[in-house]
């Protein structure tokens, strides 16, 4: 199984990254449900951020990604591409894939 | 229970106009290209309407115009030395120098009829002209050497009913077939400068408007993508964008450019050239006609209205206003460097004098008045001495080269009146050149900056539409 933490891809191994170091969950997530769930909880701590209900914490990580904006809009963003992928039908991908463009972190390009 | 069917394509449009993602992305994309095919056939076709409106003053009609005014003078030319060898005593100098002369008009005639030829455009309206000038011109040629024959075999009324069969034929085919020629060029080039003129702005605004909607479409679909994607800028679009604003300004400069060239060429250049071949043209007869006065007395009034009426075609005074008063209010202004106005004064070099647009112009046209005044005082002596039975003064007078003949004077006229022609030509040549430059290579650059905001477009686009392709 690879690292879900952004930019990673690294091996999971005794529940953690062997690349990264950051904890990792062994259930493999697949499908739909597991990568919306997964969104969600990232998007959720995302907002919390945003009304400083988190505090930015590096050493900590939710779901394998540090607490800060930058890692956690990657990770949803990756999160629902990966959801987008296993939508149902294709009006729920184009939904999906605006809300990953809509949580992506803002780029100059 | 009822159902409703909704079609393929109604689902597209439906789901482009409530700005589903992708759809709208494919709107973009397919306006764009619209827009921008649209905006290369407006500039291709406005580039091809000034292009052509340069070329039909600088090479199609407007040097025919000229060419059919030099076979005309050329004719005319022939005519007067025809008249003045008649005039002469056979076997002397003067006879073989006015012998000289025609050969030489002869030649030049050739010349500008085959140049003439060579520049057909207009199809018929050109060619049977030119045809029938080429008949008309060998009928006038046997015509007048039957004349120099019967001349030099002292049968001077043999000779005198040769040249006015000779003069017959210039009258009444050579002369009327060159003014069709004229006609045929000169309402061409009319036409197409009037319409240039009138649709060249709007035609610029047009490709402006067309070129300025696309590159609105360009920064929309740049901000569209800011707003949805959350990335800043979309570097094909950018560069798009940049190219065609560049490629606009370009484009509306080298036009305005072009088209004022176009107004150069015209209404500075060519109308003053025009308004110098109908002077010139009209003064030549009118010497042919002085000659003809002297030489054919049973016609005399008919060659002395002949004369009066080419002299005001070429400057006419109202009453209370004549060269004398004229010319003195001209010199005033020349030497104050004002515009030239002068009441009472029309003819062909008015019009010339009140088109007084480049270096060097107005003193021309100014010396070509004064001299044209000294010419036409000659004649006035000339049919002073002849009215007076002084007929060998006359001939001294009228076929003279010394400071006071009248070939002298009226040689001194055409140098100057030459001079301001050759100014003109020569700004209209290069109007021609600067228009002509200011368009090279301008469809080119529609076509390459078409195709490239097209595959920039489709760059900048393509990566976007396939997020939600898998």
């Amino acid at each position: 199984m690879q690292c879900t933490a952004p930019n990673c891809h690294g091996e999971i191994k005794d529940g953690r990254c062997l690349s990264c170091e950051n904890e990792q969950e062994e259930t493999p997530v697949t499908g739909y449900l597991p990568w919306r769930s997964r969104a969600n909880q990232l998007i959720a701590a995302i907002r919390q951020l945003e009304r400083r209900e988190l505090e930015i914490d590096l050493n900590s990580n939710i779901l394998g990604v540090p607490i800060a904006e930058k890692p956690l809009r990657q990770a949803a963003e990756q999160a629902l591409r990966h959801c987008a992928h296993f939508a149902p039908t294709f009006d729920e991908r184009i939904s999906l894939v605006d809300e990953a463009n809509s949580i992506r972190e803002k780029t100059w390009f | 229970m009822q159902t409703t069917v909704v079609r393929p394509y109604q689902n597209v449009v439906v789901r482009t106009l409530r700005n589903v993602t992708p759809y709208r992305l494919c709107l973009l994309l397919v306006s764009i290209t619209l827009f921008d095919v649209l905006f290369g056939i407006i500039a291709a076709t406005t580039v091809t309407q000034h292009d052509h409106a340069i070329q039909t003053i600088g090479v199609e009609a407007g040097p025919s115009v000229i060419t059919a005014h030099q076979i005309k003078i050329g004719l005319l030319s022939m005519d007067a030395a025809l008249a003045d060898e008649l005039l002469s005593p056979p076997e002397q100098n003067d006879s073989r120098e006015m012998a000289d002369d025609f050969d030489k008009h002869r030649i030049d005639t050739s010349k500008f009829l085959v140049a003439a030829a060579r520049n057909i455009t207009y199809g018929n309206s050109e060619l049977f002209p030119i045809e029938s000038v080429q008949v008309g011109l060998g009928q006038y040629l046997m015509q007048a050497q039957a004349a120099r024959d019967f001349h030099q075999a002292g049968k001077s009324d043999q000779a005198l009913n040769a040249y006015r069969s000779a003069l017959r034929t210039l009258q009444e085919s050579l002369l009327p077939n060159l003014e069709a020629l004229d006609k045929a060029n000169g309402d061409i080039l009319d036409e197409t400068y009037n319409r240039e003129k009138s649709v060249s702005a709007l035609s610029r605004g047009f490709v402006l408007l067309v070129g300025l909607i696309l590159c609105g479409v360009l920064v929309y679909t740049q901000i569209y993508l800011s707003i949805r994607f959350r990335r800043r800028l979309n570097p094909p679009l950018l560069i798009a964008t940049v190219c065609l604003l560049v490629f606009i300004q370009h484009l509306t400069q080298s036009l305005a450019n072009c088209s004022n060239e176009v107004k150069i060429a015209k209404e500075d250049a060519y109308d003053s050239i025009v308004s110098l071949l109908h002077a010139r043209s009209n003064s030549f007869d009118a010497k042919a006609g002085e000659s003809r006065w002297l030489l054919d007395k049973e016609r005399s009034s008919i060659f002395q209205k002949a004369f009066s009426d080419q002299i005001g075609s070429v400057a006419k005074f109202d009453r209370g206003h004549d060269f004398t008063s004229t010319l003195t209010v001209l010199d005033k202004q020349l030497s104050s460097g004002d515009k030239f106005s002068l009441p009472g004064f029309s003819g062909a070099l008015a019009e010339e004098l009140n088109n007084i647009r480049f270096d060097g112009e107005a003193q021309a046209a100014s010396d070509t008045l004064h001299e044209f005044q000294a010419y036409v005082a000659a004649d006035m002596k000339i049919r002073q001495l002849e009215n007076d039975g002084n007929h060998p003064a006359a001939l001294k007078l009228g076929l003279g080269y010394n400071l006071s003949g009248s070939n002298y004077l009226f040689n001194k006229f055409d140098d100057a009146l030459g001079r301001t022609l050759k100014i003109n030509e020569q700004q209209l040549d290069l109007a021609y050149k600067t228009g002509k430059h200011e368009l090279e290579n301008i469809i080119l650059g529609i076509v390459l900056t078409s195709i490239l905001i097209a595959v920039l477009a489709y760059l900048g686009l393509m990566p976007r539409l396939e997020e939600y392709s898998h």
